[in-house]
């Protein structure tokens, strides 16, 4: 696509049986670029997440990666691309294997993806270490020696050390505490600064994927509803979900604030036309009996809304 | 700055008249027996909540919030020795033998959890749950208790209650679960509302709905309200007052707006540096530096001496809790350049 795209998905979509839970997910991600996919729990976001890396096989869709479709590829083929993208859990408890040290962490990924000697894999994992700004001691403990910010930086550790051009995180801070969490944000932004890294980065925290993020998707309900440039998101929010998203976060006072009716519905039983319409301020007759297209609005930002003809007929 | 000389803690929102103070700690120390002897989990804590007034106790894991809260609640696990006192409504409940503290607390305090999920009784109706408090507490009969019930979920903006009070909690969405315990919280008329942490489940729309609610309470009911939480921007927008904890201790404790504008304390500071901000445009946050130190590992002095920019030879000894400026703060150093 435009630039030089390194990922860039198609319609993309799962289905779990009757649970449509991503649907014609579209996006690109250029070079060296961080992409935010931001939305409550149930609006698909980590498993699109999943779906890029083809951890869950896409019902329908392709996965462009670095100009091979990942969803073609086979078992062997997916298995030897996987070196190139590797991905950061929320939690940092469970994602680290408790029996294996911090070095052997280090060394598995490598090991995987053949990569080096035994000892250039070692001098890896030590210069990871240095990297995330955890002493050389620290090799030879085990997770639960650690606290969560240190084993979220074990973790950040690991997927660098194939040397990845692609690395997805799923919520890699919603575990910390604040100030934690503000060192765990600044690793992350200096090492894709280092190594030029692309990043999906999901989160359903509003003010970090303001901070982290080139370009955002906000998801609702397994679709994106708008994309667009991180200052065109928040700076001029087009749908009515963006707008009442962020009207819900905290720290904007109180009193006279748009708040949004009732919850999420079940993806069992998406509503017809626009999914947001249940809970959309502005709902009217046309978002139930035709599903909106997503349009160009300018300025890289697409928003998908009935309300948007209206003002253009306007 | 000069509108903020109103050092009168009773007198806040309404002025004239005096608000009544519901809840007053002081001095609360907690610790935990143990084989090695006594570990302190919090020391020195003093507050006090008026009516119809949130006060936010903030803090990072481990600071000693939630052990504070359960303090006052009366539900310290059992090897925890507590001194100092906790006053509500003008009786000492701290000295009560606990049969009657239990049954001036059941009455007076309403809890919301975290995790209605295991805050409620799985396997018992929701109408079960309610009656049975309401029952308990206030002696009413079946049928009255359930007419009661049905007319709090209502209140609290559940849909079709007499179908949910026939209903389990599994049934419900996170929002709805916090909806229930919010009114079984309200449902014996208390006067003190403890909350601990009751949004940090909840997807940022419900958490937006939840804190309506409970701030629609709060003025319906002139309750005091003491609010556990670890994000300082639901502080500013929620509590009038707030009370930021460290490592066990009361760092800082003031009007939210003058905290979360211009705190004394580094640790404040630093708590709100570290947040991305709305808007602001950085590429880098501010972090505190090092980590919080573990229980009973706490130094000498001030405890968060080891993190702080501002420290040298005086912080080795312990500082008290004094007004600087606006806000009371527990630091030799405190930041002066408060716009």
């Amino acid at each position: 696509m435009t630039e030089q795209s390194i990922l860039s998905v198609t319609g993309l979509s799962k289905s779990f049986r009757a649970v449509k839970a991503v649907r014609d997910v579209s996006f690109s991600i250029p070079r060296g670029k961080t992409f935010g996919l931001v939305g409550e729990s149930g609006s698909g976001k980590s498993t699109t997440a999943r779906l890029v890396l083809r951890l869950v096989e896409p019902t329908t869709g392709s996965i462009s990666f670095r100009g091979r479709d990942l969803a073609e590829l086979a078992p062997r083929a997916l298995r030897a691309e996987r070196r190139h993208m590797q991905m950061i859990f929320q939690d940092p408890f469970g994602s680290l294997n408790p029996r294996m040290s911090v070095r052997e962490t280090l060394v598995e990924p490598q090991l995987v993806h053949d990569i080096g000697t035994p000892s250039d894999r070692l001098r890896t994992a030590e210069r990871l270490l240095a990297e995330v700004s955890l002493p050389r001691a620290a090799l030879d403990r085990f997770p639960h020696e650690f606290s969560g910010g240190q084993r979220q930086r074990i973790a950040i550790a690991r997927a660098l050390a194939t040397n990845p051009e692609l690395i997805v995180a799923d919520e890699p801070v919603s575990a910390l505490d604040v100030s934690v969490q503000a060192q765990v944000l600044n690793l992350m932004r200096d090492l894709q600064d280092r190594h030029g890294t692309t990043m999906l980065f999901i989160s359903h925290d509003l003010r970090v994927v303001q901070f982290m993020c080139d370009e955002i998707g906000v998801m609702y309900l397994g679709e994106i509803v708008e994309q667009g440039p991180r200052d065109r998101i928040y700076g001029a929010p087009a749908h009515p979900y963006t707008q009442a998203l962020l009207a819900s976060a905290p720290g904007k006072g109180s009193g006279q604030r748009a708040r949004l009716k009732g919850e999420i519905p079940s993806a069992h039983a998406v509503p017809s036309g626009c999914a947001f319409r249940t809970r959309c301020p502005h709902a009217f007759d046309r978002c139930v009996n035709e599903k909106p297209a997503m349009r160009d609005i300018g300025g890289g930002q697409k928003a998908a809304c009935h309300l948007l003809d209206k003002a253009e007929a306007a | 700055m000069t509108a903020h000389i109103t050092p009168l803690p009773a007198e806040t929102v309404s002025p004239g008249a005096a608000r009544k103070t519901v809840l007053e700690v002081e001095n609360l120390s907690l610790a935990f027996r143990n084989a090695d002897g006594l570990l302190p989990i919090v020391t020195d804590v003093s507050f006090a909540i008026a009516e119809g007034e949130a006060v936010a106790l903030v803090g990072e894991s481990g600071c000693g919030k939630s052990i504070t809260a359960s303090a006052i609640m009366g539900i310290a696990p059992d090897n925890a020795e507590i001194a100092g006192n906790i006053t509500l409504n003008g009786t000492v409940i701290s000295a009560l033998p606990p049969k009657d503290r239990r049954r001036l607390c059941g009455r007076h305090m309403g809890f919301i959890f975290q995790e209605p999920m295991t805050a409620l009784h799985p396997t018992l109706s929701i109408g079960r749950q309610m009656t049975d408090t309401l029952r308990h507490n206030l002696g009413l009969s079946h049928k009255d208790a359930t007419d009661r019930a049905a007319e709090l979920l209502d209140r609290v903006g559940i849909p079709r209650a007499r179908d949910i009070l026939r209903g389990y909690v599994h049934e419900l969405s996170g929002g709805m679960r916090q909806r229930v315990m919010i009114a079984l919280a309200i449902s014996c008329g208390p006067s003190l509302i403890i909350a601990d942490e009751p949004t940090t489940a909840l997807d940022v729309t419900i958490q937006a709905q939840v804190l309506d609610l409970l701030e629609d309470m709060r003025r319906e009911l002139n309750l005091a309200m003491l609010f556990i939480t670890h994000d300082l921007e639901v502080v500013g927008d929620f509590c009038e007052k707030a009370v930021v904890m460290y490592a066990g201790d009361v760092v800082e404790r003031g009007f939210s707006a003058d905290i979360v504008r211009s705190p004394a304390h580094p640790y404040a500071r630093g708590l709100i540096d570290a947040v991305p901000a709305h808007d602001d445009g950085r590429t880098r946050l501010t972090p505190i530096l090092g980590t919080v130190p573990p229980v009973g590992q706490w130094p000498e002095g001030c405890r968060f001496a080891p993190r702080c920019g501002r420290a040298d030879a005086q912080c080795r000894t312990r500082p008290s809790l004094e007004r600087h400026g606006v806000t009371d703060a527990r630091c030799w150093h405190p930041l002066e350049d408060r716009p």
